[in-house]
This record gives C-alpha cells, structure tokens and sequence, in this order.
C-alpha cells in the first residue's frame, strides 16, 4: 500500500470510528480531557497495529476492543494513584452507610433537564466492578448488540446478559443507598 | 415507590443523549504525535543502544576489578602485620 493510500485509509478509519471511540471513552473516564487524550492513543494503537490485524473480527469490533482496554487501564492507574495520596473516610462510622455524594461528570451529550440524574447515575456506574460497567456502558450507553458486546468482551450473549442484569442491581443498590442519605 | 420512580428516572437519563464530538483537530494531533514517535525511535539508534551498553559493561567491570583488587590487597596487608605481630611476640 502507497503512503498516498494508506494515510487516506487511515484517515478514514479515524473519521469513521472517532465519535464511537471517543464517546466511550467519556463514559468510561468521565473526563472529557482525558477521554480526548484516550481517543487519540487508541488511533495511535490502532495506526501501529493495522498491518497485524489480521480480520477475525469486524474492525468496529476490534478498535472497541482497543478503547475499553485502554480507558480500563486508565482507571486502573488513576486508583493506584489515588491510594498512595489523601484517602477520605468513605463511611459514615455511626451508621455504616456509603457516603455517597452526586457526581460532578456532566456528559456533554445529556439534555440540560435530565444532567442532574444522568450524574446520579454516571457516579453509581464508575463504582461497578470493571466487566459489569463495561457491559453496562456498550449495551446501554454504546447501544451495541448483547451478541456485539459479546464479541468486544471475548463473552457469550448470555454471559453479557447476565453481567447487565447484575449492574443494573448493583446500580439500583447504589442509588438506594444515595437516597437513603438524603432521606428521601 | 417514589423513590422507585425516581430510580426508574435516573435510568432514563441516558435514554435518547446526543454522541458528543471530539475535537475538529483530532486527526492532526494523531499524526502529530506518531511522527514525533518515530522521530524519537530514530534518534536512539541500535548502534547507540548497543554502544552505551557496551561502555556500561566496561564500567561495571572496572568497578569489580578495583574492588578485587583493593580487597587482595588489603588481604596481604594483613596477613604481613599478622606476621609481624608473631615476630614481636616471639622477641
């Protein structure tokens, strides 16, 4: 392939995916800096890695693969970091409830009526174990398939049905709890 | 089960949002950073990579052979003042 040629696939590529790309990676790092510096290093990954990828999946399927990856590293790195600065007591010590404040991630996409609950539920979604939040956040928020989920997550459809079902509890629990607080 | 329809409500929040957009200029910050990229891997060249290592090495043995070195040395000091120290004693 001519560089000509290549950069104009390329590019492609990148014109193609960059809203899907970048719109998971916000859901993930619920950071829009940091989801824009995500996006570009997954092209990145995926410019070096073109030549290897050899189609057994659908490219889509192949560059979400690469972002969920990536943004679950990110965080993974942001909590190490985290534990080694200032660790706020999460617990009450009288009642033993979660201290559960609203977030402060206003996606950028959520209608001005709804970004009070949307950040409700943006916080409960980043305390979810890491398969969960990523099936949660492809299947309801990404809109994929559960047998597209599937592919990305290396699952079957009813193991991705499964892991929703049980974000969907933990996020009701984690909502009930924030309720409880307030005393509604 | 007000507090059920709330719930429900915050599920709902998500239901029908707008895909945010990147910046315009995403493209060009790609490319940018994969040619500084290789403008780096070009710089450490394998000759370099291999010349430093090999000045590491000689560095490193140096270093262990004044160790020995000044170890024996210090072995044979001893073992001459233990000599003499016998010869004092036996005048």
């Amino acid at each position: 392939m001519s560089e000509a040629s290549s950069d104009i696939s390329f590019k492609e590529i990148v014109d193609t995916h960059k809203i899907r790309v970048f719109n998971t990676a916000i859901s993930f790092l619920q950071n829009k800096e940091d989801a824009e510096d995500l996006t570009q290093e997954v092209f990145i990954e995926v410019y070096h890695s073109l030549q290897r990828f050899k189609g057994e999946s659908s490219i889509s399927t192949w560059i979400y693969r690469i972002t969920v990856n990536k943004s679950l590293d990110f965080l993974r790195k942001k909590n190490a970091r985290k534990r080694f600065g200032f660790i706020t007591n999460l617990f009450n010590k009288e009642s033993g409830e979660v201290n559960f404040d609203s977030g402060h991630f206003d996606h950028p996409g959520i209608l001005l009526e709804r970004k009070e609950n949307a950040r409700m539920l943006f916080e409960a979604i980043e305390r979810l174990p890491e398969n969960q939040k990523t099936a949660f956040i492809l299947f309801h928020i990404e809109e994929l398939s559960q047998k597209e989920v599937g592919e990305v997550m290396s699952l079957s459809p009813k193991a991705v049905e499964s892991l929703i079902q049980r974000a969907k509890t933990g996020l009701r629990v984690k909502l009930e709890s924030f309720y409880k607080k307030r005393g509604i | 089960m007000e507090r059920q329809d709330h719930i429900g409500e915050i599920f709902e929040s998500i239901k029908g949002m707008q895909k945010a957009v990147p910046s315009p200029f995403l493209f060009e910050q790609i490319t940018q950073r994969i040619s500084k990229g290789e403008k780096m891997q070009l710089k450490i060249s394998p000759f370099m990579k291999w010349g430093l290592a090999a000045v590491v090495l000689i560095i490193l043995s140096l270093n262990v052979l004044s160790v020995a070195k000044s170890n024996t040395i210090a072995s044979e000091e001893n073992i001459v003042s233990y000599f003499n120290t016998i010869k004092t004693y036996n005048y």
